[in-house]
């Protein structure tokens, strides 16, 4: 066809090609989106586009710590010296701009969007982020490495290749005044440029030993005297269901620790981190924040044998079900059978989310709070405090004399880290 | 939020000043029937009916009601400065226009408002210091404390306002809040504008190949994500934190950032690149050696010095990072 037609017509005809299969493409996608012949995107991707999306609309969404959006530092924990020379390699893009370098600027323009708003799509960014980078430093020693060179050959001291014949002679001219210094800042330039590569070796080296290489299933600690403490309650706790329990028992506990579960102590759960069953999810977070007795309805209709909670109370372990409860409310209160769970019935009088005598009532009597705090009214945590004192929230629990009616406690693991509460069958009589 | 709602309860009508004029305490005038048509009549052209002293006193005070009504206490002049009266305000009109505009409506329920500008003396009566106030008057008998919302606790959106209704009458509300048109309406400007602007151009379209532009933006907005401003526009932290030791402009831990954080981390980044480009620009250039070098020099030290900074920033914010360089 190109053989047919002139040079002009053909990139005519090319354009209007192109221009009318994209709008043909979005037209069609749009009606079929709205006509629900395609399924519904899914929040996460709305997210993407829309950044406050998950925050009004799916709690469950906005409450994985991946989903979160990348503050600043923590781009600078990942990435360190790539942070600046990103832009820096964006410019460089620029100034020589080829088919390959519009691709680049492409790439890490749309990829760092996304990594700004979810902290795991770091990873989309990671590739072009290292190419960037890697073209700036690469540019900028490559123009510096050769006044190092220069120092053998004066006919290369100012940098310039042989195309600049005419200019030659005035250059060297004056290159060879300042001849010292320009070796001298090149070479300097070169140790800086060196020391920051290094460092940021050392840098990375401290980021994954810190933060990506211990496992999140065995915590340690260090004591104020120096010692390590190992907490190995999670596995405890596994094998402990894995031993205990009947083979085809359920367990209730919140979403994080399904996987763990699962291949861990090898029985049924109901929610696991495949979190896509958001109405679920939202039923066994209703049960968390209902009283004992409506939990108990929910725990029937579930089906429920045992219940799993982690609770950091003792060892002052942060990430435990408590610190992770109004997720739990926001979450339960999202659907329609939850409508009733307000997430301000559980601040206290002043708008606060606290444990202790302040506390609201509603959380003092719901299901997770007295899995947490069953018995620990009677023990001491810390030297110097009453019984009861929570290391984590640093009060003392508002609620410590309670006994459980629908759930025995079955296992409670050394540092209390988990406990797992067997749900009690129906009474012989009806009352 | 929580720290809004309680700073505007602050709005405290605390003098309440006795210059209201005596008024005669008269029995009602008007026979119930005749009340209850007038309520109706004033309901037909407004949602929410605003009262003053005497007319609270003639539909709500006085006499037996077979009618309840949730009065709305609050300040709305400006001179009262009371942000949260607003907030409210618009929260019970959205409230009283759903009932108004709804299947379930009937005269048996009105919503009032009773400005302190026109009513003081009903705030004296009633012992009221603090505005809003959300309360319910029953259709037989007095208030009882249940009958006043406990806004501290459940706040003052539509939906508390229609839970407080429910409770207390048994008539059941949906809100039905009027479409936000203000994003799409933006948006529709916007490109508006720029479609305008790309007519108005369209014999000089060259510029859409200006690199110089295109590269600035794309750096700019690189920066903008770098320095976390998504985390600023999801989370809305505020702008510094005051304390009582001073201001403090960092946040403490690498869980947060403050606005003015963030330009400050713009501000360090972009001195870097400027240094790199400065570097670069110096052994490119084909001006006096002298300028080029004193580029390079600046380019140095300002990559140098604000990497420095940077990293005694973030040395403060991560806990036990062991790294630093020039500054401690």
């Amino acid at each position: 066809m190109r053989s047919k037609l002139s040079g002009e017509d053909f990139s005519t005809l090319f354009n209007a090609v192109a221009v009318g299969s994209f709008s043909l493409a979005v037209f069609v996608g749009t009606i079929l989106t709205i006509s629900g012949k395609i399924a519904p995107w899914t929040g996460r991707f709305y997210t993407l586009l829309d950044p406050s999306y998950a925050k009004n609309h799916i709690p469950i969404i906005a409450s994985v710590s991946e989903h979160q959006p990348t503050s600043w530092s923590s781009f600078f924990f990942d990435l360190q010296i790539l942070v600046f020379l990103f832009p820096a390699g964006l410019y460089f893009c620029f100034a020589h701009l080829t088919d390959a370098n519009i691709f680049l600027i492409l790439y890490g323009v749309t990829s760092i969007y996304f990594a700004g708003v979810m902290v795991r799509l770091m990873l989309v960014l990671a590739p072009v982020m290292c190419i960037l980078s890697g073209i700036a430093v690469s540019t900028l020693l490559s123009k510096y490495m050769r006044e190092l060179h220069s120092t053998s050959n004066v006919n290369y001291a100012n940098g310039k290749s042989d195309h600049h014949h005419h200019h030659k002679k005035s250059h060297q001219k004056r290159g060879e005044n300042n001849f010292v210094f320009r070796a001298e800042i090149a070479t300097f330039f070169v140790i800086i440029m060196t020391f920051m590569l290094g460092m940021y070796t050392i840098h990375c080296t401290w980021v994954t030993s810190e933060a990506y290489s211990s496992p999140s299933i065995v915590l340690s600690a260090r004591t104020t005297d120096g010692h390590q403490v190992i907490f190995d309650d999670f596995r405890e706790a596994y094998y402990w269901l894995r031993m205990n329990t009947p083979e085809d028992a359920r367990v209730m506990s919140w979403w994080d620790y399904g996987y763990q579960i699962t291949a861990m102590a090898n029985r049924t759960i109901l929610v696991d981190n495949n979190t896509w069953n958001n109405t679920h999810i939202s039923r066994v977070g209703q049960a968390m924040a209902s009283s004992e007795d409506a939990a108990y309805e929910i725990m029937r209709e579930l089906d429920v044998n045992y219940v799993l909670v982690i609770f950091g109370g003792v060892v002052g372990y942060s990430s435990d079900d408590i610190n992770k409860f109004l997720w739990m409310v926001r979450i339960g209160g999202s659907t329609d059978k939850g409508a009733h769970i307000k997430e301000w019935d559980y601040y206290s009088p002043s708008g606060e989310f606290r444990v202790d005598k302040e506390g609201a009532p509603t959380l003092l009597n719901c299901l997770m709070y007295k899995m947490c705090y069953y018995r620990f009214g009677q023990i001491y945590s810390e030297s110097g405090k009453p019984t009861g004192y929570d290391r984590v929230r640093g009060s003392e629990i508002g609620n410590k004399d309670f006994e459980l009616e629908v759930l025995e406690e079955a296992y409670t693991t050394e540092h209390w880290l988990v406990r797992i509460y067997k749900v009690k069958d129906l009474p012989n009589r009806g009352n | 939020m929580r720290n809004s709602l309680s700073l505007g309860l602050i709005c405290l009508i605390a003098i309440i000043h006795c210059s209201s004029a005596q008024m005669k305490k008269q029995s009602s005038s008007l026979s119930l029937a005749d009340r209850v048509q007038h309520l109706t009549e004033m309901n037909t052209k407004k949602a929410v009916l605003r009262f003053d002293g005497q007319k609270f006193k003639e539909y709500i005070k006085n006499g037996p009601r077979n009618y309840s009504a949730i009065v709305m206490f609050t300040a709305l002049a400006s001179q009262r400065n009371c942000m949260v009266c607003h907030q409210a305000n618009d929260e019970f009109i959205i409230v009283a226009n759903s009932f108004r505009y709804s299947q379930m409506y009937s005269n048996k329920l009105f919503f009032i408002v009773v400005d302190f500008d026109e009513g003081s003396d009903v705030f004296q009566m009633l012992q009221l210091n603090t505005a809003p106030i959300f309360m319910h008057f029953p259709a037989k008998g007095k208030p009882k404390p249940s009958d006043t919302l406990d806004i501290q606790r459940v706040g003052y959106s539509a939906e508390a306002i229609v839970k407080f209704v429910a409770d207390r009458t048994d008539i059941q509300i949906r809100v039905f809040r009027p479409p936000n048109y203000s994003g799409p309406m933006a948006f529709i400007m916007l490109f508006a504008l720029v479609a305008g602007f790309l007519y108005v151009k369209r014999n000089n379209l060259e510029f859409l190949y200006n690199k110089v532009m295109w590269g600035v933006a794309a750096v700019l907005f690189c920066f903008a994500m770098i320095s976390g401003q998504m985390w600023n526009h999801i989370r809305g932290p505020p702008f510094i934190h005051k304390t009582q030791n001073g201001v403090a402009y960092i946040h403490g831990s690498s869980q947060g950032q403050f606005v003015l954080e963030t330009y400050i981390v713009i501000l360090l980044n972009a001195a870097i690149v400027v240094g790199m480009i400065l570097i670069s620009e110096a052994a490119t250039r084909k001006n006096d050696i002298r300028v080029r070098r004193i580029m390079a020099i600046v380019g140095l030290a300002l990559v140098a010095f604000f990497f420095s900074i940077i990293l005694s920033i973030f040395r403060s914010k991560a806990h036990g990072y062991p790294y630093s360089f020039l500054i401690k």
